[in-house]
Order: structure tokens, then sequence, then C-alpha cells
């Protein structure tokens, strides 16, 4: 494992939602504080209606796991079905999606600062800027949180069952997957305004959104039905590129069959190579490609849960749940061999994943 | 002294006729169910009615939890309630309702907490597998609950109330008219609670005190029988048992509270008729059960809701005749058959199945010592599988006076249900029934004999059981959202019991003492993942209980106590619940005025005020007090 001398160490952290579109202010420089400020979080929904679902804490440089890390700071659970987790400006916010809440703790600590509540089935969350946030909700909405008080300001009525989002100059592309039925929507939200723009109409089931190096917006669709349970009315998924400006389409990749059925979609470091996951694997896609792969860049005949990729190492992290009620395991693959690297266990359900990314500061 | 006296004197819960433990002799009786020949090697208890009437107002799991070693696995006071035995599953346990299987075929479960304990005269517990006698599923162990019809006469009115903490009103009247001729017995119950216990929350920041909320329920039952007796070895009954419960689903704690909603509607019925042949009888029933379930649940006022209908009906023909050929042998024989139809709004259409079985039985005194041997075979036949042939023998002799063993070799099977084969998505329908083989021993040591000394007897059971085949619910790999049953694990649960009881006469004060300790391994032995030689979820390795009871005149004190060990919570056996314990102390006196009677109870729940779970994140109520008053009137 790679060893980093380092002065100091700044974090930059989820990288994700930060590339391509170039944010408007640069994120104060904090100093780290607690341990728990570089490495990799994994946060793990807990069994299904009768436990907590947990952070555990990975350090690349040691290769250590440490497991629930909230409750160890702060003596209470999580709570029922960690859905997400997300670093803005010190803070990790997680978002429990059965209790109502998004627990929001110290970056360094794990510290409880705040527990913003009273949102139905959370899903994902999205920092605007230092004063507010979005959540997205099962009511069929985004709440708009206020980063000081932590509370509620408004909502912004959305399709059914929003989920991922994504920010792009000053609009937020929100998924609508759906909840437990089928939607094709995306809602395009003024992050100044608070005020719906518009509603894209796409395919079936968006299920990855993300924006690329040259300021698109990638969107996975999954298409209807499930893989390995075929019933009259399934729809192909499809890879779009949308543009942000407009809202035009300027890349519909069709999936080859109705059967397979596409899901998530992430971006490697520099943004222009993305993954998703299939039955049969990891594929990897250019963004300049105009074909889909016809194998997988990683072939898995396990289950694959969650995908994510380390900015820092490159490694890509697939998450395998095993049967729901164990601990479950991450394997860790290089990404530009495909070779796997190792694998560290999990808590129950790992299903999101975090980089904080320590920065080597020259003297 | 009062019958009840009397009733104290036999067991508590004891082996099926403490008195002949080892059944030396062969009576050709009349029995609704099949249990006492034909489970010759496994071991039974019955409860005894002063047990039965303390708990008249309670429901079975209530009963079971207190008063029994079984494993009751709830998620509250009058919420889901099931029996795992010895190391099995829910779906291994059989429940017979005079003989007849009630378990639904969606799920082949019953949920205890619906049955009123006023609704039977019998319960029993029967240990161990037993689908050569009782068919499909019987694989942990099954539940007897029964009502006899006396013919003789009699006239009895009876009325009990009970109130309880957190809000619980409950009403039973029964009544019954008999003469040599007929017997027309009716029971009613009603019953309303709120369950809104307060308990501290330990998941949440300064685990705060909170109330238990939606955990009400409200329901209602009757249950009518009529039976005729020809006074030529002919008897005919007919019992109808219709009931329904409203109640609300309450949440985790660890969850917002729900407002899940669930209304169970059945009706079960069943005639019966039994002829006295020359050293023999032949027993015909017919059945038909309707289970209906309406599950409903608010996500979201505005966008999400659940909405869930659950409607099966059955009808069950079983037909059996036993005879004693010779003054050492009895022969025994029966057909049945039963078909399933399902109305379930989450399979593709409505779906039906049909099930049927032929069976035999011998029992075989040993002249001259005290020893007999049983053997039973049964073939199924299903619409859907092939069902194994499934024979097992038992032994039950005596080695000295004081000591005697029985032995039961069974092999057992539990069908795929409905929902495991037709749930969209995910049902399964290339599933294959599950085998086990079933192999127990027990010592039983007793003085019984000696009565003047106090009796005493201690049982020592060890058994065996491996499970092949057994069905998982288990996320599919390309789409974790949906869940299949697959056959995936070979189950091995084994084990030891041990249970004392002695009962002692001092002056005009009777004690009963009785204790069990329980040891249960039960392990998947599939290498599949990290559960691979790992203890079942929820099943204690260690658990037991303790019961006294102390008479004096017509009052009784009696105390249980309940012990469970720690319980693992995941497969991989890397978190679990700990262990908990918690006791009852219940008060009974009994008034007696020319042809009245008047019992008043008196129960504290969890008298130690323990806080525990059963099932994770699922608080039971501390301390509760219940006062109850039965009236009975007899003529």
């Amino acid at each position: 494992m790679k060893k980093i001398q380092s002065v100091a160490v700044i974090v930059l952290t989820s990288l994700f939602f930060y590339y391509g579109c170039k944010k408007e202010e640069d994120q104060p420089q904090p100093t780290p504080q607690g341990k728990y400020e570089t490495g990799v979080l994994i946060s793990n929904e807990g069994p299904y209606q009768t436990g907590s679902g947990s952070v555990s804490y990975f350090d690349r440089l040691t290769g250590k796991i440490e497991e629930k890390i909230f409750e160890k700071a702060n003596g209470y659970k999580l709570g029922n079905i960690v859905q997400s987790i997300e670093y803005f400006s010190d803070r990790i916010f997680i978002v429990v999606n059965n209790s109502n809440k998004v627990e929001v703790v110290n970056s360094g600590t794990f510290e409880s600062i705040a527990t913003i509540e009273n949102i139905t089935s959370p899903r994902y969350f999205l920092a605007i800027n230092d004063q507010k946030a979005y959540i997205t909700s099962w009511a069929n909405e985004v709440s708009v949180i206020d980063l000081t008080s932590y509370e509620i300001t408004k909502t912004i009525p959305t399709q059914t069952g929003p989920e991922k989002m994504t920010k792009c100059g000053n609009k937020v592309f929100v998924l609508n997957q759906g909840g437990f039925s089928v939607d094709s929507t995306i809602t395009v939200i003024d992050a100044d305004s608070d005020n719906v723009l518009e509603t894209i109409y796409v395919y079936p089931k968006p299920t990855g959104i993300q924006a690329d190096s040259n300021g698109k917006v990638w969107v996975m669709c999954s298409g209807k039905g499930w893989n390995g349970f075929p019933q009259t009315g399934d729809s192909e998924g499809h890879l779009l590129c949308i543009n942000p400006d407009d809202y035009s389409i300027e890349k519909d990749i069709a999936f080859p069959t109705s059967t397979n059925h596409p899901d998530k979609l992430i971006f490697n470091g520099s943004v222009d190579r993305l993954f998703y996951i299939m039955p049969d694997g990891i594929y990897d896609f250019p963004i300049e490609s105009d074909n889909l792969n016809n194998a997988p860049f990683l072939a898995i005949n396990k289950m694959t849960y969650q995908i994510g990729i380390d900015p820092m190492e490159g490694y890509l992290y697939l998450s395998d749940p095993v049967d729901f009620a164990q601990n479950g395991w991450v394997f860790r693959y290089n990404q530009a061999s495909g070779a796997m690297v190792d694998s560290i266990q999990a808590g129950v359900i790992p299903g999101g994943f975090l980089f904080r990314t320590p920065i080597l500061i020259a003297n | 002294m009062s019958m009840m006296i009397a009733s104290l004197i036999k067991p508590t819960y004891s082996q099926n006729n403490q008195e002949d433990t080892v059944r030396f002799l062969l009576p050709v009786t009349i029995q609704s169910t099949s249990i006492n020949d034909n489970t010759l090697g496994l071991k039974v208890y019955k409860f005894d009615s002063l047990t039965l009437l303390s708990y008249r107002s309670a429901t079975l799991d209530d009963l079971l939890r207190n008063q029994s070693p079984i494993e009751v696995i709830s998620y509250g006071p009058g919420s889901l309630s099931t029996i795992s035995f010895r190391g099995t599953s829910s779906n291994h346990t059989g429940l017979f309702w005079n003989g007849i299987s009630i378990n639904p075929p969606n799920n082949g479960m019953t949920d205890i907490s619906l049955l009123p304990v006023a609704f039977f005269s019998d319960v029993e517990v029967q240990f161990g597998g037993s689908s050569p006698v009782f068919g499909n599923g019987n694989i942990g162990g099954s539940i007897h609950l029964n009502n006899e019809l006396e013919y003789k006469h009699k006239n009895q009115v009876g009325l009990g109330i009970s109130v309880g903490s957190f809000h619980d009103y409950r009403t039973n009247f029964s009544a019954t008219f008999s003469n040599e001729q007929w017997n027309s017995s009716t029971a009613l119950f009603f019953i309303q609670a709120k369950n809104d216990f307060p308990y501290q929350n330990p998941t949440k920041p300064g685990q705060p005190d909170e109330k238990v909320q939606n955990a009400a329920r409200k329901g209602v039952g009757l249950l009518q029988s009529i039976g005729y007796n020809f006074n030529n070895g002919n008897l005919i009954d007919f019992n109808v048992w219709l009931q329904q419960m409203d109640r609300e689903i309450p949440s985790s704690m660890i969850s917002v509270p729900s407002q899940a909603d669930q209304f169970d509607r059945s009706l079960r019925a069943l005639l019966k008729w039994t002829r006295s042949i020359n050293q023999g009888y032949l027993l015909v029933k017919t059945s038909y059960l309707d289970d209906f379930l309406h599950y409903t649940n608010v996500i979201d006022a505005a966008t999400l809701s659940i909405d869930s209908k659950i409607h099966t009906k059955s009808y069950i023909a079983e037909g059996e005749l036993k005879k004693q050929i010779t003054e050492n042998l009895k022969l025994g024989g029966g057909v049945h058959a039963k078909t399933d139809q399902a109305i379930v709004g989450a399979y593709d259409e409505n779906k039906n199945q049909l099930q049927s079985s032929i069976f035999i039985a011998a029992t075989w005194q040993i002249p001259k010592i005290n020893w007999t041997a049983n053997m039973n075979i049964r073939q199924g036949w299903s619409s859907d599988f092939k069902v194994p042939l499934t024979p097992s023998v038992g032994f039950e002799g005596e080695l000295k006076k004081w000591l005697a063993v029985k032995v039961s070799i069974s092999k057992n099977f539990r069908l795929p249900t409905m929902n495991e084969r037709y749930w969209v998505p995910g049902g399964n329908i290339e599933l294959q029934p599950e085998i086990s083989w079933n192999e127990e021993v027990s010592l039983i040591i007793s003085n019984s004999k000696a009565e003047k000394a106090g009796e005493c007897e201690l049982i020592l059971t060890l058994y065996n059981s491996n499970i092949d085949d057994w069905i998982l619910w288990l996320p599919n790999n390309d789409t974790p959202d949906i869940w299949s049953p697959v056959n995936i694990q070979k189950v091995w649960a084994r084990g030891l019991e041990i249970q004392g009881e002695t009962k002692h006469h001092i002056g005009n004060m009777n004690i009963q003492a009785s204790a069990s300790y329980a040891y249960t391994k039960s392990t998947n032995e599939e290498k599949i993942n990290e559960s691979y030689k790992k203890q079942l979820m929820y099943v204690p390795e260690h658990s037991g209980n303790i019961l006294i009871r102390c008479g004096i005149k017509n009052s009784f004190i009696s105390y249980s106590h309940v012990f469970t060990g720690d319980r693992y919570v995941l497969r991989d056996n890397s978190e679990f619940l700990p262990a908990h314990n918690y006791g009852k102390l219940s008060l009974t006196h009994q008034i007696t005025l020319n042809k009245y009677q008047i019992s008043l109870l008196f129960d504290i729940g969890n008298l130690w005020n323990k806080s525990y779970q059963i099932v994770q994140n699922y608080p039971m109520p501390g301390r509760s007090y219940k006062a109850s008053i039965i009236f009975k009137f007899s003529n």
C-alpha cells in the first residue's frame, strides 16, 4: 500500500460531485483534526427492519478497518437503513432512511453536531453552498436544509421516488427512480431560487447520474424489469449524455436486451471513464465512445451491491452484502488491470462509499 | 377440596400420561389426535387445568412464553409470535386443532398471538420430528389444541373478565350444556388492548423514555361445538371457530413509528365422526379452513402505501382406523387429503395445490417385560413435489423400577409453501422439500411409586436432527432488491434437555416445582459463507425455566421464571442480543358457593421489571399487572 509522507494533510473529498461542473467558490481549507479525517468511510445499511446501520472506517495506510464509528463516538445507534453518506465542509452527513433523519457529525471525530429530522424516507444529500443543502425524500420532494440551523426551510416537489442528485453550474438534476414503482424523469432545480426549471423525460428507472469533465451530465437508466425475473413490458436500459444547458440528449446508447439491466454509474478520478454494474460484472465506458463494451471489464459472478472509485489510489470498490443478514465485504480492484487487490470486511449491507483524500502539501 | 386441588397434583406440564410415562398397557381409546400412541419415544408436555385456568384470558404466546421451555419468537404483546423448537424455524412447527393442521398454506406457520387459550380444554406440546405421524412440516415439534366434548350431564356457564396494564381488557364467556346424548359448547372471547407500554430506548441519544406506538389490538372470537352420542359407539361432532383480530403493527424502536395495520379473519370448521369398533375405532374428519389477512402500511400519506391481501382456503378430509389385532399388537392406518386455494395479491394468479398421504402404524408390546415399540410409515403425494416416504420407529421401556428409556428415530419433511413458490417477484417454483432425520433418546428417572416421600422425576433428553435443503430467502445476485427462497442450508440441530419435577404435600399444603434447562446447538453445515458452522439466528444456546406452585386449600401462588441466553442476530454470529430473564407471579383464589364458583386471579408479569428484547429492537413490557375474575355456574 502506498505510503504517504505528509507534511500536512488537507482534505478534499466527495470528489464525485465536484468534478466537471466547476464550483463557484473555493472551499475553506480545514485543518485536519480527528482520526477519521482521511481514509475511506463505508456506510452499512444494517439489518432490514430490526437492526441499526453503521459506518466503517478504512485506513488505507494501515489497511485496518474500524467498525461502528458513529456508535463509538456518540454512544447511540445510527438508525435503521443507512442509505448514503456525504462530506461537506468539515461535516459528514449520514442519511438514515427508515429513521427519517440525517445525522450530521464532525468529519474528524464523528461526534454528533445535529440531527435533521422529520424527512420521510430520506435518500441522498447534496450540499448546494455553505448555507443550504438538498435532501431527496420518498415523499416525492427535495427538502431544503438550512446548514446553520439544520431545519427544513422548504420543500421542492419532484416526480416519484427521487434519488441521486448532481449539481452542474447552478442547476441540480434529481433522478426520479419511482420508489416502489417505476418513474422515468429527471427534475431540474434552480439551486438559487429552489424552483423547478424542467422535468426531463428519459427512460425508466434512472439509477445513476454524474457530470463529466466536459460538463455534460451522464445518466444511467436501468429500464423496466429485474435481472433474472423477465416479465412482459420490460424495457432495455439506456446510457444518456445530457447537455445541462438546453437539456438536449447528446448521446442515447441503448442496451442490447430488456432482460439484462445496467445499474449505478460512477466515474474514474479524471472523470472521463465511467463504470456500471451488469449481471455478469462491471463494465467500463470511455466517455468519447459511442458503443457499449460487449464484455465486462471485471467479470464478477457474485452480487455487487454498490460500486465506488477511490480517486486517490484509483481502486474500484465493490460491495457484497452476502445474504443481507451478516457482515458484508468490500472487494478492491485495480482500475487499470482489473486485478483484485484485497478484501475488507465491512458491516451489514455495505451500501455507500465516501473517499476522504489526504493530499501532500510540499514545503 | 375443590377439583382444582386434584389437578394440582397432576404435573404442571409433564410427560404425556405422567402416571404411566412408559405405557405398559395398550388401551385402545378414541383419540382426537394421534398424539398418544403414535408418538411413542417422543417427548410430550401437557398443561394442567390450573395452568390453563390462570391463562384463561391469555393468548397462546403468553402461555408458552411463561410456562414452557419452548422458544417463542415474539415481536411484543399482541404482535406476531411464532414457535421455534429445538433450533429449527417457525415453519417447522406443526399447529393442530383437534388433530387437523391449521397452519395456512401460504406460509406454513401460525401466529400464536391470535389463539385464545380459553378455547381449548387441552394444550399439548410435542417435541421432535413427527412427520410420519403428523405429516408435512413437523420437523421441530408440534402444538396440539383440543376441545374435547364430554357426554355426561353438565350445564355450566362461565364469564371471565380481566383488566391489565397498558389498557388491556378481555372478556371470556363459555356455556356448556350436555347430557349422555348431546353436548353443546360455546366459547366467546373479546380482547382490546393498547399495548402502549413504556420502555427506555437505548438506540437513541440520551436513551429517552418512550412509549410503544401503534400496537393496539381488538378482536373477537367464537367457538361453537355440537356433538351427538348415538350410544351405539358412534359420536358425531361439529365445531366452528370464527374469529377476527384488528391490530396495529408497531415498528422497531430504531425506526420511525409505523402506521401499519393488519386484519386477520379465520373460519375453521370441523366435522368429526368416531365409531367404536370391536377392539378399535374408526375416525373420519372433514374440515374447511379459511384465513384472510389484510395488511396496510402508509409510509407517506400522499405518495407511498402498501396494501396486501392474502386469502387461503383449505379443504381437508381424513380417515383413520385403529385396531387391537392380538393381545400385544395394535395396527392402525389412514388416509389424508388436502386441497389448498390461495388468493394472494402478490401471486400472478390464484393458485391451488393438492396434497394427500396414506399412513400406517403398528404398536407392539413386548410380552413379559414392560417394553413397547412402535413404527409409523407415511407416504405422501403432492400436485407439485415428489414427497418422500417417511418412516419412524419409537421405543419405550422400563429398565429398572426407577429408570425408563425412550428412543425415537424418524424421517421428516417440509414441503415448500405457496409463498415460497409463487410470490412475485422472487418465488421459486423449483424448490425441493426440506428433508430431516431426527433421533432422540430420553432417560426418565423417577420415584413416583414411593409417593409418601414426595414425587420426583428427572428426564434427560439428547436429540440430533439433520435438516437438508433448508430453505432461506436470499437476495438475488443480479437483482439484490428481489429475494428468492433457495434450498441452500444444511442444518445440524442437536442438544440436551434436562427437566426435573418434584411434588410434595406438607400438611394441607401442596408444593410443586419444576425446572428445565436446554442446551441447543443449531448450525449451518453448508459452506456458503461466513455462516458456515455458525449458530442459527435467534437460537439461544442456553435456555431454561423454573416453575413453582404452592397451594393451600383454595388458594394458590405460582411463580415462573424464564431464562434465555444470548441469541445471535446475524448469520455470521458477529452480533447478538444479550441474555434475558423474567419472572411472573400469579395468585389465584377460588370461592365455591353451592353451584357458583368464583376464581380471583392476580398476575404480575415481568416481576423484576427487566428490560429485554426477544426480537432485536422490539421492546417487551416491563412490570405489568393483571386482575381477573371468573364466575362459573354449574348445574
